[in-house]
Parts: structure tokens; C-alpha cells; sequence
């Protein structure tokens, strides 16, 4: 009984699938006729812009207070684009160092529209700036168009020496079309600052007046080292000649009649004799830095004349050096 | 109008007094690693911070000395020149290390007492000036070193000459007594077999002898025995 309702059923089936099957045909017919009728397509372009640089990177290496010129050469690229843009420019507030507080502020990076052999353009801000310069719209015939802005980098006196990161947008723009979002338009950029330090010297001549001979001078003559814009402490380091007779240049007195100190309270005595080759005198001049870009010490003198020397004028030359 | 000169003047001193002179260095010490009869070249650069030019002058270094050992050989260039305004200069430091020195010594120059790095000074303070009774400063910046002694690298090509030598040599040997063995066992072996053949030849020519005289012996025996038996 339960097999005849099955076969009934079964007979349905197959007759609602012949059927279902004989009018997609039959439709699809339908759809091959009107192929024949005319279709008109219509597609809006609208006004495209698109960013990329290269490179994507650079690293400029250099000592405080130095700058490299204005001539890293960064190619802005609209590829795939419709139309002609200018190319904006801003960058992150600072080009930042991970182990000091210390930073380069964007300002230090110029850029220019054309290379230079010296650090000159205008600042990079942390607001898009209109460079004016124009990247033309690529074309059909030659989809990719490219225009190059230079760049360069000073960094101020006192900054410590490391690695200092950042980056570097660009976008084309024309009027309210911007580039489409991407992240081809970022460079990263790399400052490298070496370590360094410097001294001048002030006065640069000593005089010690007139003295009679067994006597010494009564006073300290203090020498200034200073380094004006390096990054590193120094030790001073001293030495210098004998006293040359000027009347007769075979005639000399011991360089160690002069004697130096890091202070100028002491009398002669308290002094170190100065000698023929350098002597650390382990007076340290201070690492400058960004808020202090000038730090210095003193180095004190005093000389006294030994007995029998000929009278008339006597010259020694003393070198004072920095050692980092 | 009678005042101008001395404006100019004025000018002209303000001018000079604005130009300064700033001397500096990279700093850190040039660390050489030389191998011993080798050399080794580090640069460094010395700086003018300053919007006036600096001529300057390089004092060699003088380093410790090591009892039993040669002093290393330190070459600089340049030993002058200018340095101009907001400039740098690359010095190159070339290390020379006797052949005949120890490996593993290390000499300093700037950092103990009695020895003393690479002096660039401002001006040439070697010259003395006479004059005026003073004394005239220079400004310098010194470079220390760090010097060290280094064997020299195993030759690659020397120990692979060297084993592939030992190697021909081991093998060439050990072929040879063993052809020689073989050589001798054979000829040891040809000999017994010529001995052998010998001995085998004198056996048959015994052999024969015998039969020849058994043979002659033979019709003796029959005679005898028919003489008997008649």
C-alpha cells in the first residue's frame, strides 16, 4: 500500500521537473532574441588623483650644528590619475630620538623645487603647504606622471648624538580633489647625528707682565675652552714649549717654570708644572646640548722666572686641547 | 666726512671680531685590530665650526711602549691644511704592526699617562714667536687610539695544501708497501713454485732411475729365477 503512494509521487516529481526544465529553456530563447536589440552604456570618469613617492626612505648622517644640503631628490608620482595636481607637503611635529627627550623640530627639514648645493628652501610644517609645484596629468598614452621636490636637513647645535626618526607626507592635490587614501605617500625619514665636540679658546695669548727674575706671577690667567655646538664632554688636555729667549732663540728656561690649575685661588705652588707632552688635567668641559648649545672651563696659568735668566722678553707657546 | 676711516675701521674690526674660529672632532677613539706585519686604515673627521678658516697641524701620536715587543708604525694624512668656514675634514689613520710582535698586546695613545692620541692643533705652534714676553695659546683636538695585536688569519689555502699533501703522502705510502707486499708474496710465491718444479723434476728423474733400474732389474730376477728352476 505504502509503495503504490511512492510511485505517485515520484511520477509528480519527475513531471514538475520536465517541466521547470522545458521553460528555462524556453526563457533562455527568449533573452537570445533580444540580444539583438542595442544597449547604450554610459560610465561617469570623474577627475582622479593619485599619491606614491620614491624612495620611501632616507637617512641623512651628520654633526651637530651641520646641515646637508637641499638636494635628496624624492620623485611624487600620480599614477593612474586623470588630472593635473600640486604637491602638498607636511610632516609629524618632530623627528624624535627613542633615548632622549631631546628632538629635531620638522622645521629643520627645507624642501625646494630644485636641488641645491646648499641648505636653503622653505620649512616643512605639521599643516599640508601648496609647494606649487605641478604633477601633470597622466594620460592615457602615458598613465604615470612624476615630478621631483628636493629636500635637506639641518640639525641644531648641542643635539645628542643617535638616531632621529620621523616622517614626511605628500599628497597631490587639485583644488577639493585630493589623492586617493594610500600609504605610498609616506617617507620615512632618518636623521643620523654623530657625535662630536669642539673648543676655542679665549684669551688666546697670555701676558704675564714684567718679572723679575726668581719671582713669580702673583696672579691666575685663566683660559677659556669652550665648545660652541658639539655634543659630547671633553677632557682638556695641556702641554707646551720652553721659554724662548727672543733676543737668542738658543736660549731658553724650562717649559715647567709654568704651572696650571683648575682653579685660580692656590698660590704658584699649588700649580702643576706644565710639560713637554700633553698631561689630562681632568677638567671636564660639559656636553652641550640643545637648551645649553655652549659650555666651557677654565684653565688657569702662572709662570716664575728662574734666577739668571738674561733680561729682555721670553715666549713659550702652550697647546690646550679637547680629548672625546 | 673726516670720520669715515674710522667708521671703516670700526666696520672692519666688527667684522673680524665676528669671525671666530671653531676646531672640533668626531669623537670617540679609533679602536685598530692589526695583524701582526699587517695594517689597518680608520678615518675620522676633524671639523671648522666657525666662519673663519683654520689651518691646522697633525701631531703624531705617542703610544706606551711594551718591553720585548716593537712599538706599532702610525701614519696620518694630511698632516696640514685649511679647514674652511662650516667644513670637515677626513683624516685617515693607517696602523702598521711589526711582524715580530706578540699577538694580543695592546698599545694606547691618549689614555695613560705618557702617551698621547693624534693632535690636530690650530696653527703651527711648533714655530715660536718671538716678540713679547707671553705666552701664545693654541686650540687642538686629540683622537686617542686604542691599538691591538692580531695573529694573522689561517691561510685556507696553505692547510688545504697542506692536508692534501699529508694525504697524497699517507695514501702514495700506503700503496706502495702495499704493492711492494704483494710484489714480494708474488715472487715469494714464484719461487716456491719454481722450488717446487724442481724438486717435482728431481722427483721424476728419481722416479725414472728407479724404474729404468727396476726395469733392468727385472730380467736379472727372471733369469736368476729360471736358473733355479733348472
Amino acid at each position: 500500500m505504502e509503495s503504490k503512494n511512492f510511485n505517485w509521487f515520484v511520477t509528480i516529481f519527475v513531471a514538475a521537473l520536465t517541466f521547470s526544465a522545458l521553460l528555462l529553456l524556453s526563457s533562455s530563447n527568449v533573452g537570445a532574441t533580444s540580444s539583438n536589440s542595442q544597449v547604450t552604456a554610459s560610465v561617469n570618469v570623474p577627475g582622479t588623483l593619485y599619491t606614491s613617492i620614491s624612495p620611501n626612505s632616507v637617512t641623512w648622517t651628520n654633526y651637530a650644528g651641520y646641515s646637508n644640503a637641499t638636494s635628496t631628490l624624492i620623485n611624487v608620482t600620480d599614477n593612474s590619475g586623470n588630472i593635473a595636481g600640486n604637491i602638498f607637503i607636511w610632516g609629524t611635529a618632530t623627528l624624535s630620538n627613542t633615548l632622549y627627550s631631546t628632538s629635531i623640530a620638522i622645521g629643520n627639514v627645507l624642501w625646494n623645487p630644485t636641488s641645491s648645493t646648499t641648505y636653503v628652501g622653505n620649512a616643512v610644517t605639521t599643516s599640508p603647504v601648496n609647494t606649487l609645484i605641478v604633477v601633470a596629468a597622466p594620460t592615457l598614452s602615458s598613465p604615470s606622471k612624476s615630478s621631483p621636490i628636493y629636500l635637506g636637513v639641518k640639525v641644531p647645535a648641542g643635539t645628542e648624538n643617535g638616531l632621529y626618526t620621523g616622517s614626511i607626507y605628500f599628497d597631490i592635490e587639485n583644488g577639493s580633489t585630493v589623492s586617493q587614501p594610500t600609504t605610498s605617500n609616506v617617507l620615512s625619514v632618518t636623521v643620523n647625528v654623530l657625535p662630536t665636540c669642539y673648543i676655542s679658546l679665549s684669551p688666546n695669548s697670555i701676558n704675564f707682565g714684567t718679572l723679575a727674575t726668581g719671582t713669580t706671577s702673583t696672579t691666575w690667567n685663566g683660559i677659556t675652552d669652550t665648545d660652541n655646538g658639539g655634543n659630547v664632554q671633553a677632557t682638556i688636555n695641556v702641554w707646551g714649549g720652553n721659554w724662548i729667549y727672543s733676543s737668542n732663540t738658543a736660549i731658553s728656561f724650562y717649559v715647567a717654570n709654568t704651572v696650571w690649575s683648575p682653579t685660580n685661588t692656590g698660590i704658584y705652588s699649588s700649580g702643576t708644572p706644565l710639560t713637554l707632552t700633553p698631561v689630562s688635567t681632568n677638567i671636564i668641559v660639559p656636553a652641550p646640548t640643545q637648551s645649553n648649545p655652549s659650555t666651557s672651563n677654565t684653565v688657569y696659568f702662572e709662570v716664575g722666572v728662574p734666577g739668571g735668566a738674561p733680561v729682555g722678553a721670553y715666549t713659550q707657546n702652550i697647546i690646550i686641547a679637547n680629548q672625546c | 666726512m673726516k670720520h669715515l676711516p674710522f667708521l671703516f675701521l670700526f666696520l672692519l674690526s666688527f667684522i673680524f671680531s665676528a669671525a671666530y674660529a671653531q676646531l672640533g672632532e668626531q669623537a670617540g677613539p679609533l679602536v685598530f685590530n692589526v695583524t701582526l706585519g699587517g695594517s689597518q686604515t680608520l678615518n675620522y673627521s676633524i671639523l671648522n665650526g666657525g666662519s673663519s678658516p683654520i689651518n691646522f697641524t697633525v701631531i703624531l701620536p705617542t703610544l706606551n711602549t711594551i718591553p720585548n715587543n716593537q712599538t706599532p708604525i702610525v701614519k696620518v694624512y694630511p698632516m696640514n691644511g685649511t679647514l674652511a668656514p662650516h667644513s670637515q675634514q677626513t683624516v685617515h689613520v693607517t696602523v702598521f704592526m711589526p711582524a715580530k710582535d706578540k699577538p694580543g698586546l695592546t698599545w694606547n695613545g691618549g689614555y695613560s699617562a705618557g702617551t698621547s692620541g693624534i693632535v690636530v692643533v690650530e696653527g703651527s705652534p711648533s714655530i715660536a714667536s718671538g716678540g713679547g714676553m707671553g705666552a701664545v695659546v693654541y686650540a687642538a683636538v686629540i683622537k686617542g687610539l686604542i691599538i691591538k695585536s692580531a695573529k694573522p688569519p689561517a691561510n685556507i689555502l696553505l692547510v688545504v695544501g697542506i692536508v692534501l699533501l699529508a694525504a697524497i703522502i699517507v695514501v702514495g705510502s700506503a700503496l706502495y708497501y702495499y704493492y711492494r707486499k704483494h710484489a714480494t708474496a708474488k715472487a715469494k710465491k714464484e719461487l716456491r713454485a719454481k722450488e717446487l718444479a724442481e724438486l717435482k723434476a728431481r722427483a721424476r728423474g728419481k722416479a725414472r732411475k728407479a724404474v729404468k733400474k727396476k726395469a733392468k732389474a727385472k730380467p736379472k730376477a727372471k733369469a736368476k729365477a729360471r736358473r733355479r728352476a733348472r
